[in-house]
């Protein structure tokens, strides 16, 4: 379990289609070059506006992660363990959860 | 490695073939003076234009187009990347055909000729299907996205891309690969029929 050194990794996930942007979101989970089981990976998330999230759960690779004031963190051993996850959620208070996925950019 | 064994190879959509377009078509274009001028002014870096050209060639099949009679695999893989390059200049979209450039032209500009469709377009349509087809192989098996992604999108090795995933070993990395490739080319044909 490691990433190359030398080598940053983002993953970008982004919500489906939704027709009021704010319900929108981006989340990007970084994988720094040289990480290994005992790294913990950073997470931010924005809505459809570019604006950070500032209270959320964002539900990734089995876990439910705490979302303050835009960022979050996953243990790349959770990743790992998560892999075959194939639901992604962003539930924030007072809206409706809001599914997402792994995109090519 | 002969043209002909290249040829097969990135048809085949798999490692051994595309690290060659990384490194004798990708790189040499990105590196040159005036593309790297152009693509810092819009934006564009080379993974972008190896996953352009990986998704024009295996995605939607052009590398079909090529004829295998003998001409430069190279120049003709590099002539795609070159209109890559143009095509992103927003105040150029529809001034220059890709297809109908000369297949083996290798100076850069002789092939180019005057529209005959909206490549900007194109381009907009196939980075659509390609997120489609991508949230389709999400769907299937995530392992299988990151898979793609890792070899196709940020250009690791199947070692790297075993050691980043922990899959058991290179040739499951290899087969899950393959595996990812003809799921995308097979959800293209379905959305293509659709009409996306």
């Amino acid at each position: 379990m490691k990433v190359p050194e030398g080598k940053t990794i983002t993953l970008t996930f982004v919500s489906h289609q939704m027709k009021d942007r704010k319900m929108r979101w981006a989340v990007n989970l970084t994988l720094p070059g040289g990480a290994d089981k005992g790294t913990i990976l950073p997470i931010s998330v924005e809505d459809g506006e570019g604006v950070p999230v500032k209270s959320a759960v964002f539900e990734f690779a089995g876990k439910a992660i705490q979302i303050k004031d835009g960022a979050g963190e996953l243990a790349y051993s959770d990743f790992i363990k998560g892999k075959h996850e194939k639901a992604i959620w962003l539930k924030r208070r007072g809206m409706d959860p809001v599914p997402g996925a792994l995109t090519f950019a | 490695m002969t043209d002909h064994e290249w040829y097969e190879l990135v048809k085949e959509g798999g490692d051994a073939g595309w690290k060659l377009v990384w490194e004798n078509v990708i790189v040499p274009e990105s590196k040159a003076a005036k593309n790297a001028e152009l693509m810092k002014r819009f934006s564009l870096t080379d993974g972008d234009l190896m996953g352009m050209l990986y998704e024009e060639m295996i995605g939607r099949k052009k590398i079909d187009l090529y004829r295998d009679d003998g001409g430069s695999l190279q120049g003709w893989l590099r002539k795609y990347v070159r209109g890559y390059i143009l095509n992103a200049d927003p105040n150029k979209h529809g001034e220059i055909s890709i297809d109908n450039a000369h297949p083996d032209a290798e100076d850069g500009h002789t092939g180019l000729e005057m529209p005959v469709d909206d490549h900007g377009m194109t381009r907009n349509e196939v980075w659509n299907m390609t997120h489609l087809c991508f949230k389709d192989l999400w769907n299937e098996d995530p392992e299988r996205a990151y898979v793609m992604l890792f070899k196709t999108r940020f250009h690791l090795s199947s070692e790297e891309t075993r050691d980043l995933l922990e899959v058991s070993s290179v040739a499951n990395v290899d087969q899950i690969f393959s595996r990812a490739v003809k799921f995308m080319r097979r959800a293209w044909v379905e959305h293509d029929e659709k009409g996306m």
